[in-house]
């Protein structure tokens, strides 16, 4: 695989969720790093706010969070007509076998397992959005 | 079962068994009955109507006593006159030709006066060898002939009866006796002659001593078959001509007895014989109806007889089968309700026969029954309390597998949380993200966290794998996949591992392995990569050989390496958790020494095997066997 430009994202709006301070600073930093433009939420229904106002390119959304699960999120997300072509991906520490079809099932995109590694995140992050014909246009490859 | 189905059964039985006892009761008795009453019957009418014979022969016999008796005497009567010196002399005067109507007077008074001395003849007279009546008690008779009658000439020679006979000049029946007169010299000169009165006949006809209600005797002339005597029976007047069985055989000559129909049209039993001297058959005869009365009355009694024994042996029969069959009833509703689980029903049979052995069996039979009932019954009672309690202390493994799964799946999520974090600042940093700026030590170190880092998240992985599999937790998939593509990502994935030592990383796939296949493609690549990175961790040069082939409708994993091989003492603990060949290897070589066992678990899991060959200094080749046949033929 080519080396990823630094400008891949640049112009993207993505947000991310996660209740977990620094797993949501190491998401952040990374995504700054490739230029997108990062909105974080601690919940789901921070998130569904967020997402709302935003309108981001893509979701990047932790599974186990107060008030508002990643569950619940992404069923909130696939209700609303407005929302519900923004492609969610799951990040998650709960690499059970089996949540990955859990997952896919209840409309996440894909999945992602925690911990993540700076070598390969962006790596995975690209052959997940290749995959999505509306986002393929924007990436700076 | 319940009492509807059982109930008609038993009353089944009931019916069948009395009707065959009752029957064969009535049959047993009543056939001796059925064989011998008509047997005897038989025999009695037979013997009956034989003695009826034998009485009508001895009224025969007496009968014609009395008519030889009466014959005799009328002979003897004529012939005390015919010997009379005067009458004789009288006689041979009147008959010489010097006869005087006076002499004939005489004669006639002489005559009559004798016939008033007797009471057989009710007419004496004389005729000449001419036939010519010279005297008569009866003077109407005087002068008239009798030369053309058929007792004429047999009376010119001996004394004669002529058997009765119908003298149409008369219209009277007669029977009349001669005698000779003759003179000295012995030559006939006349006949004398005494016509018989019949009434004396019929009366010793109609004397009916010993004949009953019907009985009758009475003569018949062969002339004629006429009639002689007086019928008992009216409507049936003398002189007439009358035929039957007995009386053509009586005229015939014939004599015997027998059972025919009479001159009345009415069937008798009657004995004939012939009278010589009477020219008559001699009948002695009485209706069968009569003759057999008693022994009808004796048929009807023994009928009644038969029917009342019938009756008491149906009667009797009935209530032996009822003996017989109450006991057994009993006994089959005893058993209907104790194999309807009524298991304290006992037998209550106090006959000292079979039937009462059968019912102190079936009270044995149903005390062990009852007996081994009761210990089923606690010895189900305990099973059932074994059962509750294995049931509670299942509930509580689920309960503690449920919390052991729970437990897992927080701890697997709260032990990569502060891992996701390690890691992503450390990488991070590494990569000089966000403006971070260092030196080259820290670098150094900063690439030291990252490897203990990943040591421990690979020790936490295949922990928490081993566990999950171990407590059971672990679900197959049975989802398609494609081989080829699942090969491909091993090689992926393992390249730069191999390539950082040098070797050459070299996976084939059989050509022959179905496209499509049906399985858990996670556990599967789990067992590849733990291997193939076994593997490549061992070898310190040459190559890392992978081959996954078709075998028999069976998948095979083949990874094979040119590394430091496994001893022999080795090969039996190396599938062990936390076991490595030696534990300097360990420090050499890295690694947790759970992949093998995740490695023989998983396989296990999948009904696989995994074998291992291998030579010290030359290499090693593990071998997994899975079965996919159900994958192959559904693909």
């Amino acid at each position: 695989m080519q080396p990823i430009p630094a400008d891949l994202l640049t112009g993207w709006d993505v947000v991310v969720l996660d209740d977990e301070g620094d797993s949501l600073e190491v998401a952040e930093v990374i995504l700054l790093e490739y230029g997108a433009n990062v909105y974080t939420a601690t919940n789901g229904k921070e998130g569904l706010d967020v997402t709302q106002k935003v309108k981001p390119r893509f979701v990047i959304s932790d599974l186990s969070m107060p008030v508002m699960d990643g569950w619940g999120f992404i069923h909130s997300m696939k209700a609303n007509p407005d929302l519900a072509t923004i492609p969610v991906i799951a990040l998650t520490a709960h690499a059970m076998m089996g949540d990955r079809e859990r997952a896919i099932r209840a409309g996440f995109h894909n999945y992602l397992t925690k911990p993540l590694t700076v070598d390969t995140f962006m790596e995975d992050l690209v052959k997940l959005l290749i995959d999505i014909p509306e986002l393929v246009q924007y990436l700076n490859i | 079962m319940n009492q509807t189905q059982t109930a008609p059964k038993t009353t089944q039985f009931r019916g069948r068994i009395r009707l065959t006892v009752m029957l064969t009761f009535v049959i047993l008795t009543s056939m001796p009955l059925a064989i011998l009453v008509p047997f005897i019957l038989g025999r009695t009418a037979e013997q009956a109507e034989q003695q009826v014979r034998n009485q009508l022969e001895s009224v025969a016999e007496l009968k014609s006593a009395q008519i030889d008796a009466y014959l005799e005497r009328s002979e003897q009567v004529l012939t005390i006159i015919a010997s009379e010196a005067d009458l004789r002399q009288d006689i041979i005067s009147l008959l010489s030709e010097s006869a005087t109507p006076e002499l004939s007077e005489s004669l006639a008074g002489y005559l009559s006066e004798k016939l008033g001395t007797q009471d057989i003849f009710r007419e004496f007279f004389l005729y000449d060898t001419e036939g010519v009546i010279l005297v008569s008690t009866n003077s109407s008779q005087l002068s008239k002939r009798v030369q053309n009658l058929p007792y004429f000439e047999p009376s010119l020679i001996e004394s004669y009866i002529q058997p009765p006979y119908y003298e149409i000049s008369t219209r009277d029946l007669n029977i009349i006796d001669t005698i000779p007169i003759r003179d000295d010299a012995g030559n006939v000169v006349g006949v004398l002659a005494g016509r018989a009165d019949l009434a004396i006949l019929s009366q010793i006809m109609l004397q009916r001593n010993g004949l009953g209600e019907t009985g009758e005797t009475y003569l018949v002339s062969l002339q004629n078959n006429y009639l002689l005597t007086e019928s008992r029976f009216e409507g049936y007047p003398i002189n007439r001509s009358y035929q039957s069985e007995g009386i053509n055989a009586a005229v015939r000559g014939e004599r015997g007895s027998g059972r025919y129909v009479d001159y009345r049209g009415t069937t008798v039993i009657g004995v004939y014989r012939w009278l010589p001297v009477l020219q008559s058959g001699l009948l002695a005869e009485i209706n069968e109806e009569e003759a057999l009365a008693n022994i009808r009355s004796l048929s009807t009694l023994n009928l009644i007889l038969g029917v009342s024994i019938a009756l008491v042996a149906i009667a009797l029969g009935i209530i032996f089968a009822r003996w017989l069959t109450q006991p057994i009833i009993a006994l089959a509703n005893t058993a209907v309700h104790f194999a309807q689980g009524d298991y304290a029903q006992r037998a209550s049979v106090n006959r000292r026969n079979e039937i009462g052995q059968l019912g102190e069996a079936f009270n044995l039979m149903a005390d062990a029954v009852q007996q081994r009932q009761n210990e089923l019954q606690s010895l189900n009672r305990s099973l059932q309390e074994a059962r509750d309690e294995a049931l509670a202390a299942q509930r509580i493994a689920n309960e503690n597998s449920r919390l052991k799964s729970e437990f897992l799946s927080t701890m697997s999520h709260e032990l990569r949380t502060p891992m996701n974090a390690i890691e992503g600042f450390t990488g991070i940093m590494l990569k000089r993200m966000a403006g971070v700026d260092y030196n080259e030590k820290t670098e150094r170190y900063l690439q030291k966290v990252q490897s203990n880092s990943r040591r421990l998240l690979g020790l936490i992985n295949d922990f928490l794998d081993l566990s999950r599999i171990e407590s059971g937790r672990l679900e197959l998939a049975h989802l398609p996949f494609s081989p080829t593509e699942m090969a491909q990502k091993w090689r992926e994935n393992l390249l730069v591992l191999a390539d950082n030592k040098g070797l050459e990383l070299d996976v084939t796939v059989d050509a022959n392995l179905p496209e499509t296949m049906y399985g858990d493609e996670e556990s599967i690549s789990k067992i590849a990569i733990n291997l193939i990175g076994n593997a490549i961790k061992f070898t310190e040069k040459g190559k890392v050989k992978v081959q996954v082939e078709k075998q028999d409708n069976k998948m095979a994993l083949i990874v094979q390496d040119t590394g430091i091989g496994i001893p022999p003492h080795a090969r039996e603990f190396i599938f062990d958790e936390f076991r490595q060949v030696d534990q300097s290897s360990k420090r050499l070589h890295g690694g947790t020494g759970l992949g093998l066992a995740i490695v023989q678990k998983l396989a296990r899991k999948m009904d696989g095997t995994v074998t291992l060959q291998s030579e010290v200094g030359v290499g090693s080749t593990f071998t997994v066997i899975l079965p996919i046949q159900a994958q192959l033929q559904e693909s």
